[in-house]
């Protein structure tokens, strides 16, 4: 038996991927992901989404910051 | 951890880290200039969660800074370095942000976004009580690979990714962040930001949701524009 429906599957997409669906529950997902083409799709769009991020950076420490923070790293060395 | 109360070295420092941390303890300033350049931007953006201006945010990760200096010698191991630098940038942001009358309290933020825009998605489905298809798509998503060459990781769909983000509530701006562009393990992130595993998956689930939304409507623009967007 299906027991969840698209909507239901979208709700859950995050606990399938984190792993922490129970056993029944992980098989139903996936159960349900075989027959339904478009939801499968849905889990694509969304491994996509978190690869689209893992290709962005915070962007780097400003120049003078960091040669600031270098300078007090000599200092504490000195101090020691 | 089971029984390694007696062992001298319970330390949950992973060998990258033990090895970075010996070379500090050393007086490796290479050793310091990889820990600045793998957390400071992380720093800035997770004090913003309790200071109003970018301004303060950049105090905040400089006292970080010197707060990880003066305890490198005392320090354990009894968490990971990364979570042990997060907790110092936490007591330097709250003890700055209190001083900030506009702060909103921390775990307020956290469950006032846990409870709120439930509704995700809910519009793109059918009624449960269907007959035909309960629950199902009344809206089909799209195959992404169908998308014109390169468009997935275009600079172009960065940016728009970049921008949802932004437009995120703070707390799950800085979920996605720690997990999905720092790749964080979601321990990690739940020790950082002190919020149970639940919190986190939640917020993370509302984050990549809203996300993958923002790049579903680009790609649905940018396919009605037709091959006069592209040229």
């Amino acid at each position: 038996m299906d027991k969840f429906t698209c909507s239901a599957l979208v709700t859950l997409v995050t606990e399938y991927l984190e792993g922490s669906l129970s056993p029944g529950e992980n098989e139903q997902f996936e159960v349900h992901l075989k027959r339904c083409p478009p939801c499968d799709v849905y889990l694509v769009q969304i491994q996509q989404t978190i690869r689209a991020c893992g290709r962005l950076d915070l962007g780097a420490i400003d120049a003078r910051a960091r040669a600031a923070l270098m300078d007090a790293f000599q200092d504490w060395k000195a101090a020691r | 951890m089971s029984d390694g109360e007696s062992t001298a070295t319970a330390t949950l420092l992973t060998g990258d880290e033990a090895a970075l941390l010996a070379r500090l303890r050393d007086g490796e300033q290479s050793a310091f200039e990889e820990l600045v350049d793998q957390y400071h931007s992380a720093i800035v953006r997770f004090a913003r969660l309790y200071v109003p201006t970018q301004e303060l945010a950049e105090d905040v990760a400089q006292e970080t800074w010197m707060g990880v200096l003066r305890g490198l010698d005392r320090f354990e191991g009894r968490s990971t370095l990364k979570t042990w630098i997060f907790r110092i940038a936490a007591n330097r942001a709250q003890t700055k942000g209190k001083r900030e009358a506009r702060t909103i309290p921390f775990a307020a933020l956290g469950s006032a976004e846990a409870g709120s825009d439930e509704a995700v998605d809910v519009d793109r489905f059918l009624p449960i009580e269907d007959g035909e298809h309960p629950g199902g798509w009344s809206t089909l998503p799209t195959n992404w690979d169908e998308q014109p060459e390169g468009r997935l990781l275009s600079e172009e769909t960065l940016r728009v990714v970049r921008e949802a983000i932004e437009t995120l509530p703070p707390m799950q701006a800085m979920v996605i962040t720690l997990r999905d562009i720092q790749q964080w393990a979601s321990t990690e992130v739940r020790e950082a930001l002190d919020i149970s595993e639940a919190n986190q998956r939640v917020l993370l689930h509302r984050a990549r949701i809203k996300v993958r939304r923002a790049l579903e409507q680009y790609f649905a623009g940018t396919q009605r524009n037709g091959a006069s967007a592209d040229g």
